[in-house]
């Protein structure tokens, strides 16, 4: 992990350094401010259930929802219900975005949601260009764990009404720390890699308020990883890699844990001019060191596919996603797996906004995840 | 049979125009070192998958209005994509601090008259709206 820090204090060094850049820089080159931002609008419910409350295992009620019960949000606690809601997934954001000159603007971004009524600063970073290959930030970011992870809270960016929980879904979605991208073309081929280092504390982890009642704090140290993002034409394919250190504690439920991640993934995207397929594979790996799973290895692929054709203002989508859970130790460990197919139908308003609908199946594999369910959601996502 | 015949050519000549404003040209500065671009570099830059001009250095892309027929045109056969999925595109960039989407300008004389003065500057016109001042880099039919 020496080598993480490395990264880490290397680009905190080259940021001081741009600092001088910076000041000296502002005297000739005008300076802007640029607010932009985001909404989605998201009502659901689940149409029906085979619950069976004898038998599931969920912790139920489920964060103060009575199962049936569906995760549609791990990371911020979103669960939908038997009734209509929109505190699960609506949220808004606001972003500030100020240019100090060609190469250097800092970027702070507010998100408000259904299940947190206190403003989060999601994002908050200085960005400097090094030259046209290189750029370096530092700052507060999201985890790139997966292709979407970067903009899941921006609806109108994708065809779903949400990334697939199956895949985005984890205690902790953002780092403090730093980040070096590099960009170039060959011919007619885009090349993107990144790096980054840092770490992630939470006194209260929404995640865990669906696995532990009271309240659980979370750590991500020496956080660091790297993405290769390659595009040609229509297709555009990303691999990535994330390792960290966790840990988690919860006085009230005697949870003292700690555990190794180590995550890889494969996205591969493909975008005719009408048609687009959107996949992504992954594969979690945590050992447990400490606590209730101490010196178990718990290992999480998680797949989804969807295809869609865009008529007009009309986009049909239609995905797959599952989440395999599995351990080397079932006398300590419970593994959680289930399978979803969704149909989204999106009809785009103007250029800036759109209206969705989504119907879910949902099966819950392991009978400890609430139970199967057909879920149905509508969305309304505007960018400004 | 003679107002049959000035309706077609009325319709004919609508057509015509119609043809003529549809026809873009991608320009430059005349000081850029780019001489050409394919149409699939220009979906790149213009979607934000590159941010590379051709000849070298970083490229800074401008818009017309959304209301401006050209950009429509532009868009569809450039990129192949609607002005929603444009935006798509640039909205996960533009909220994950990875790009800067196109200034957007009022019309094609602005356009040409910001890129004749920046050679890091790419942007687009009606074609009947070039002149001396830039270098057309690809036109599109």
């Amino acid at each position: 992990m020496g080598y993480m820090i490395g990264i880490f204090r290397t680009t905190l060094i080259a940021s001081c350094f741009c600092i001088p850049v910076v000041i000296h820089a502002q005297d000739s080159e005008p300076s802007k401010l640029k607010l932009s931002g985001f909404v989605s609008l998201v009502d659901g419910k689940i149409l029906n259930s085979n619950f069976d409350p004898a038998s599931n295992t969920i912790p139920n009620p489920l964060n103060g929802i009575a199962c049936p019960c569906f995760i549609a949000d791990w990371g911020n606690a979103g669960v939908y219900g038997s009734g209509y809601s929109f505190a699960p997934e609506s949220r808004g954001g606001i972003q500030a975005n100020y240019t100090i000159n060609d190469r250097a603007s800092l970027v702070g971004q507010l998100v408000v949601r259904g299940t947190d009524g206190t403003p989060d600063l999601t994002w908050a970073y200085g960005s400097y260009k090094i030259d046209r290959n290189w750029e370096v930030q530092v700052g507060r970011k999201r985890i790139p764990l997966y292709y979407y992870s970067d903009f899941q809270d921006i609806g109108i960016s994708y065809p779903w009404i949400s990334p697939p929980p199956e895949l985005y879904g984890w205690e902790v979605t953002n780092y403090s720390g730093g980040s070096l991208r590099f960009r170039t073309d060959l011919g007619d081929t885009s090349i993107a890699a990144s790096a980054f280092a840092g770490r992630e504390s939470l006194n209260t982890s929404k995640y865990n308020s669906l696995v532990y009642s009271g309240t659980t704090s979370v750590a991500w140290n020496n956080m660091g990883g790297a993405d290769l993002e390659i595009n040609n034409g229509p297709a555009t394919v990303r691999v990535v890699y994330v390792t960290a250190n966790t840990s988690a504690s919860n006085p009230s439920a005697g949870l003292d844990q700690t555990a190794g991640l180590k995550a890889y993934g494969i996205a591969a995207n493909f975008d005719f001019d009408s048609w687009f397929v959107l996949s992504e594979i992954t594969r979690t790996q945590r050992s447990y060191t400490t606590g209730p799973y101490a010196n178990s290895v718990e290992t999480s692929p998680a797949v989804t596919i969807g295809a869609g054709v865009h008529l007009g203002k009309w986009t049909p989508f239609i995905n797959y996603a599952e989440f395999m859970d599995q351990t080397d130790n079932l006398a300590i460990y419970q593994p959680q797996s289930y399978k979803r197919t969704s149909l989204t139908l999106r009809y785009d308003l103007d250029s800036s906004s759109a209206m969705k609908t989504q119907l879910d199946r949902n099966t819950d594999i392991t009978n400890n995840n609430g139970g199967d369910a057909t879920v149905f959601r509508v969305s309304y996502d505007r960018i400004f | 049979m003679k107002k049959l015949h000035s309706i077609a050519s009325v319709i004919f000549l609508l057509g015509i125009s119609h043809v003529a404003q549809a026809q873009i040209a991608i320009v430059a500065s005349q000081k850029s070192t780019a001489n050409a671009i394919t149409a699939e570099q220009a979906s790149a830059l213009f979607l934000g998958k590159s941010d590379q001009l051709p000849g070298g250095g970083s490229a800074l892309l401008l818009d017309l209005p959304e209301s401006s027929p050209a950009r429509d045109t532009f868009y569809s056969k450039v990129t192949g994509k609607s002005q929603s999925q444009v935006k798509a595109s640039w909205a996960r960039l533009v909220f994950s601090g990875k790009g800067t989407p196109p200034k957007e300008l009022p019309n094609s004389a602005e356009v040409k008259r910001l890129v004749a003065a920046n050679p890091n500057l790419i942007g687009y016109v009606e074609k009947g709206a070039v002149d001396g001042s830039v270098k057309v880099l690809l036109s599109v039919e």
